[in-house]
């Protein structure tokens, strides 16, 4: 009698758990077949009109530039790849930023160092699964969310 | 903007394109798609003459050239648009332009002007339209008199041949610019008379009355003298057509150039062809279907006015055989010696050449002389007729005169017999 009674429990709990198990989609394609070019606004804000995001500057200028308003009415390029992340650089980047979105918040994922002498002319292309970053014709690199895959 | 600088401009955008290309950045072959585009609005915007817009067709053929490879990617990123409709676009407002180029040019007609008389047209027809519909409608109702329904008849026929006017007119206006001989017209100007068509509704308009005219036939009880206007009406439209049909072909693209299509067969598999139908196909089955519904209707008509009076004619369908079934019913009364007065003088004199020979001598149906000759055919009928009577009495009138010669001037022979004694 014992034994049933703790059956019953052990199968009601399972399915209970079944249940509230979340959905999961797998194979979602979250790029962009191209990139955005944003320019930041006097307010310190990034804005992409065709996908609506948008997002303040400040702390990435910071991080790059020391100073929090030195991407005042610069020209971003943003980019996102197939897995999700939002690949940011821009000129005069020594970096090109890799961002992971959460609730209203972009965490950086990565900071990957692809110029000493800071970027010229960068442009994002997405090569699914990776990414692609152009300096003109100084040089072309595939990146990752991690890092650097290859270089030429 | 002059040609030189255009040319310039365009240079430069096409060294930028390259250089983009050199970059492999994706963002710069989009804007480079997209400021090459808007640089040939902006060119074909300010073109005032033919020669520039034939050299702005270059750099359409040059673009294309350019990122066709890139369809793919151009297609999403140019989303909600597409490289297609981009390209598209731009194509039809290069065309319109050179359209309107060309006339200004060659005609010195103001578009405007041609435009407004076109919408006119198209206003008109639709008005009859809708005239047309209220009176079949009216016809369907069997309440009205005889008389009253022969008044919506007479309204609808009037219609359908002003609206058949209108048309033809319409498409005349169409040509008009472009001269006779539309193929010595450029491949510009037939895409664009090609496609001043298409916008007119043309084709559907043309087939549309035809069919309705059909229609007419089959809910409309018409007497004798109602046909040679409608032999007219159909001839007229015929050859209208067939002129109209030529300038189509004449504008067709070549199966070459037709644009590649897929067709789906009855099993739902797609059939990619170049083949296009010959513009028109279907209204020139709809015009010989309505030729036939009219000798249909006509021939049974004149049919009736010999079952009527008894009179058995080899069935016939078309003037021809008409003619063959009369002359064949004259051969029988002649050698079978049947008396031809029904035949003669309440059937032909009375009926056919009194209420059906202005049909029947029309050119398309038995023509002038075939009638007289069948005419001649059923006079001799007569006169064979008369000849016999007139013998007898010629007959009669001479026993006649015997008789009274005889009872009042003859000498009686009893008178001379007394005067012997």
């Amino acid at each position: 009698m014992r034994f049933s009674i703790v059956g019953l429990l052990s199968v009601a709990a399972t399915a209970t758990l079944v249940s509230c198990a979340s959905l999961k989609i797998e194979n979602v394609d979250f790029g962009w077949p191209v990139e955005s070019v944003v320019t930041v606004g006097d307010d310190n804000v990034a804005q992409d009109k065709r996908y609506s995001v948008a997002f303040p500057t400040a702390e990435l200028a910071m991080e790059e530039f020391q100073n929090p308003d030195a991407l005042r009415g610069a020209k971003l390029r943003v980019i996102r790849s197939k897995e999700g992340y939002y690949f940011v650089t821009g000129p005069k980047f020594r970096n090109v930023y890799v961002f992971e979105p959460g609730e209203g918040m972009l965490t950086q994922e990565g900071k990957i160092l692809v110029s000493e002498t800071g970027l010229k002319d960068p442009a994002l292309n997405n090569r699914p699964p990776h990414v692609e970053l152009v300096d003109g014709d100084a040089f072309k690199k595939v990146l990752t969310a991690s890092g650097i895959l290859e270089a030429q | 903007m002059t040609m030189r600088a255009r040319t310039l401009s365009i240079l430069a955008l096409l060294l930028m394109s390259l250089t983009a290309a050199a970059q492999e950045s994706d963002f710069a072959v989009k804007q480079s798609f997209e400021n090459r585009i808007l640089e040939i609005k902006k060119a074909i915007d300010g073109a005032t003459s033919v020669a520039t817009l034939d050299s702005i067709k270059t750099d359409i053929t040059k673009l294309e050239g350019d990122f066709g490879g890139k369809r793919e990617f151009l297609d999403r990123s140019l989303y909600p648009h597409t490289y297609d409709e981009a390209l598209t676009e731009l194509k039809d407002i290069h065309l319109i332009t050179y359209d309107r180029v060309y006339l200004i040019q060659t005609q010195g007609i103001r578009l405007s002007d041609l435009q407004a008389q076109l919408t006119a047209m198209s206003l008109q027809i639709d008005t009859l339209t809708n005239e047309k519909n209220r009176l079949f409608a009216e016809l369907a109702q069997s309440k009205k008199t005889q008389s009253e329904l022969r008044e919506v008849a007479r309204r609808l026929n009037s219609s359908l041949d002003a609206k058949d006017r209108l048309i033809f007119a319409m498409t005349d206006s169409i040509f008009l610019p472009y001269g006779k001989d539309l193929n010595q017209a450029s491949e510009m100007q037939k895409e664009a008379v090609g496609k001043k068509l298409a916008q007119a509704n043309v084709l559907t308009r043309v087939n549309e009355i035809a069919t309705d005219n059909i229609r007419f036939l089959e809910s409309t009880q018409l007497q004798p003298k109602d046909y040679a206007n409608l032999i007219d009406q159909h001839e007229q439209f015929a050859t209208k057509w067939n002129g109209l049909r030529e300038k189509m072909v004449a504008v067709a693209l070549p199966p070459s150039a037709r644009p590649v299509s897929a067709t789906k067969t009855k099993g739902g598999v797609p059939v990619v062809t170049t083949a296009a139908p010959q513009p028109g196909a279907q209204v020139d089955s709809v015009v010989n279907a309505w030729n036939l519904k009219l000798q249909e209707s006509l021939m049974a008509s004149i049919g009736k006015e010999f079952t009527t009076n008894g009179i058995a004619l080899q069935p016939f369908n078309d003037a021809r055989t008409f003619s063959q079934s009369v002359r064949a019913y004259i051969a029988t009364l002649k050698t079978s010696g049947q008396d031809p007065t029904v035949f003669v003088d309440k059937v032909w004199k009375e009926r056919i050449d009194r209420e059906w020979r202005d049909v029947l001598s029309k050119e398309s149906m038995l023509g002038k002389a075939e009638y007289a000759a069948l005419d001649q055919l059923v006079s001799e009928l007569h006169a064979e007729q008369v000849g016999g009577q007139f013998y007898l009495y010629v007959v009669l009138v001479l026993a006649l005169v015997v008789a009274i010669w005889w009872f009042f001037f003859r000498k009686p022979r009893g008178g001379k017999a007394e005067k012997s004694e």
